[in-house]
């Protein structure tokens, strides 16, 4: 998941109120943005489509709930990038706990369990 | 660059090539020392990439060449040498001459070429790899140092037990970084550790204690070392494949290092803490090359595995080490003492050293000339008006011809000498008749003698052969002029069946390399006194000879020899063969030329050889 820089405002704010907000509430401190009501709603719409928002009908209005905590996006945010970075170049000049590829989830299984019996 | 390629980084890659060979071969050997011994072990052999071994022995003094790999080291010195010919041909200024256009006397051959092309195509491969190595490696750094953060308290003090535990007072320079699933260390000259956010307290102890591994045994400068060897030796997969080796071992030697002292439960744990890391995007993944999970699945026996090598299994390995390095290193001291060009340096005291020489020196029996006819019993008749008959032998010179071949391929006008036209001299018998004035009446050749056959020139051309005729043997004369004017002595060249020269007279080389086959013959470039024949340390099978004007020619690593001490030779006289006595490492003639005790260049006589 990867929000625009303009998703990234909005999101901030919402995680900066930290409970769920409806449109009217968010209004408020992005006046600046000069965005009509309409914008607003669309990048609402779209920020829940990517899974970044949760939405809840109350009645006439929508209430808005961030599905990631600022510090889980981050961290994914720094993951992607981090791991665009890091090539096959990176890794013979860096000292990591493991840094071969990635096992799937079988491999892993058939490991853990042979682990445990010892 | 040729130097540098063919006698230093060749040599030096097969060297560590044999090296990482017979590191594997001693697999069986080193199985039961523990992982740091077979680290130490592997990293001996593995300092055959970055040391060049062979050629620093082949410069020491006195080394004993017998190990068979001379003709590997010889046939890199030819390379060498035909990739430095092919340069100098392609970079020879064209000839000028006034009616026809010519171009570069002989096409640079494919192979030579080739040969030419490769260190530079190897330099162009190791500047990019690492250019590219890092680039990725400093955009990496960037990205962390820009999303880092200071330790927590909790991480701060922990980090400081672990160090201590592990023998560090001060512990490294720490940060926290989001993104990432296990800590990373990274940095040679000041290595900085980056812990992962939110990573749970006793894993991050096992992690840690895995880094500070690496950072006891230095495996970030071993890192470097390898990654070096790896960009140097980039065509070579035995030194990809060594350096991956060294790489699974560091890994297991800092496991072994990490879990010392551990119980099963704990060593169960830094196990599982090894497969979260085996299944977190970062720093698992992204690398191609690396093993998946045979690599992990060795790495967690070995958390359970007691490796105790008795005190005979740490000898036995001790001594393969030992045994491989010495080896290695002797192999490539015989690959080197081949490459290794003749050290012209030891022959630097010259002539005076040879006339020191001379008296030792054994004069060969052959005799040099062909006898010429004696002259006959019987006179013959006198004609009518002939007062007397006179037997005459005089030398003559045969001029060389040039034999022009229509090529086709060559633009119109244009002209290639492939081989220049040298004089022969004949020496020639017979009647000469006088009349009573003592006037030259007549005269009957009986015996004609070839000293010295001459030469047929070898001309291609295109367009109007009587242009290209003129232009040929106007140029062959003026540069005769050239010459002669300068010593008054006219010289010929002394190989007239040579392949090419591989080098000329430098400031590091005393003379002219002439290359030819073995048995090829050598002659005498003008008339003289033989002043020194015999066998010289480095010269090898020599000859000297003094001619007029106080030009003095010598002729080493010769085959064998036809004269002798004080033999008188005429011009193209057979003196010897071509061979590879002395300093030699292929067959060629070292032929030098002083002037008045000058030393010249045969250049100055020979600009087109």
């Amino acid at each position: 998941m990867r929000l625009s820089e303009a998703e990234l405002e909005i999101m901030e704010q919402i995680w900066k109120l930290g409970r769920p907000v409806t449109a009217a509430e968010l209004a408020g401190p992005l006046q600046q943005k000069g965005w009509k009501p309409t914008t607003l709603l669309t990048f609402l719409a779209r920020m829940a489509a990517k899974g970044a928002l949760e939405v809840e009908k109350r009645g006439k209005q929508n209430v808005y709930t961030a599905c990631v905590s600022s510090e889980q996006y981050r961290a994914a945010e720094a993951q992607e990038l981090l791991t665009k970075l890091y090539s096959g170049s990176v890794k013979s000049m860096v000292a990591a706990l493991y840094d071969g590829k990635a096992l799937s989830g079988d491999q892993l299984d058939e490991l853990r369990d042979w682990l445990e019996t010892r | 660059m040729y130097e540098l390629f063919y006698t230093w980084l060749l040599p030096t890659s097969l060297a560590g090539a044999v090296a990482a060979l017979l590191g594997g071969a001693l697999t069986p050997l080193l199985k039961r020392l523990s992982w740091r011994g077979q680290r130490r072990a592997l990293g001996c052999i593995t300092g055959f990439f970055l040391l060049p071994v062979g050629p620093l022995l082949a410069l020491a003094p006195g080394l004993k060449r017998s190990t068979g790999l001379e003709p590997v080291g010889q046939a890199l010195e030819q390379a060498a040498q035909a990739a430095v010919h092919t340069v100098n041909i392609s970079t020879q200024p064209v000839m000028t001459a006034p009616l026809a256009q010519p171009v570069e006397p002989v096409q640079p051959q494919l192979a030579g070429q080739l040969l030419a092309v490769l260190p530079w195509l190897w330099a162009l491969g190791a500047v990019l790899f690492t250019l590219w190595q890092l680039v990725g490696y400093w955009r990496f750094c960037r990205a962390l140092r820009r999303m880092r953060g200071p330790l927590s308290e909790a991480e701060q003090s922990l980090l400081r037990r672990v160090s201590l535990e592990s023998g560090h007072i001060a512990p490294p320079k720490a940060w926290v970084c989001p993104g990432m699933s296990t800590p990373l260390l990274a940095g040679v000259l000041r290595p900085v550790l980056y812990l992962p956010q939110g990573m749970d307290e006793q894993a991050l102890e096992l992690a840690l204690r895995h880094e500070l591994a690496h950072l006891n045994s230095g495996d970030l400068w071993g890192k470097a070392a390898l990654r070096l060897a790896c960009r140097v030796h980039w065509f070579n997969p035995l030194c990809h494949w060594q350096a991956a080796r060294m790489e699974r071992l560091c890994e297991l030697a800092c496991d072994e290092a990490a879990v010392r002292g551990l119980n099963t439960e704990q060593r169960k744990a830094y196990g599982r803490v090894l497969l979260a890391a085996a299944a977190g995007p970062l720093p698992a993944g992204a690398s191609g090359m690396s093993a998946g999970p045979e690599n992990l699945k060795a790495r967690l026996f070995a958390l359970f595995e007691q490796r105790k090598a008795n005190r005979r299994q740490m000898l036995a390995a001790a001594a393969g080490v030992l045994a491989a390095v010495c080896l290695t290193a002797c192999a490539a001291a015989g690959l080197s003492a081949g490459v290794s060009a003749e050290p012209e340096s030891l022959a630097a005291n010259g002539l005076e050293q040879l006339s020191f020489l001379q008296q030792q020196s054994q004069p060969a029996t052959r005799e040099a000339v062909p006898a010429p006819m004696p002259e006959p019993e019987e006179k013959p008749a006198l004609a009518e008006g002939q007062a007397s008959v006179q037997w005459v032998r005089e030398e003559q010179s045969v001029a060389g011809e040039y034999e022009y071949e229509q090529d086709e391929s060559l633009a119109d006008g244009q002209y290639v000498i492939e081989r220049s036209a040298a004089d022969g001299l004949d020496e020639v018998s017979g009647w000469a008749f006088y009349d009573e004035q003592d006037i030259l009446m007549d005269y009957q050749e009986v015996d004609r003698i070839t000293l010295q056959a001459p030469v047929k020139g070898i001309v291609r051309y295109n367009g109007d052969l009587n242009l290209v005729r003129s232009a040929v043997e106007s140029s062959e004369a003026g540069q005769q002029n050239a010459a002669d004017s300068e010593t008054q002595v006219s010289l010929i060249w002394p190989v007239p069946g040579y392949t090419y020269v591989s080098r000329w007279m430098s400031d590091y080389h005393k003379g002219a390399d002439v290359i030819a086959p073995s048995g090829t013959q050598v002659c005498a470039m003008a008339a003289g006194t033989v002043t020194a024949a015999g066998y010289h340390y480095s010269y090898g099978n020599y000859v000297i000879i003094d001619h007029e004007g106080g030009v003095r020619t010598l002729y080493s690593h010769l085959n064998d020899l036809n004269v002798g001490a004080d033999t008188q030779v005429k011009q193209g006289a057979v003196i010897g063969t071509v061979g590879s006595t002395g300093n030699s490492t292929g067959n060629h003639c070292h032929v030098e030329i002083y002037v008045n005790g000058e030393r010249r260049s045969l250049r100055e006589w020979f600009p087109e050889y």
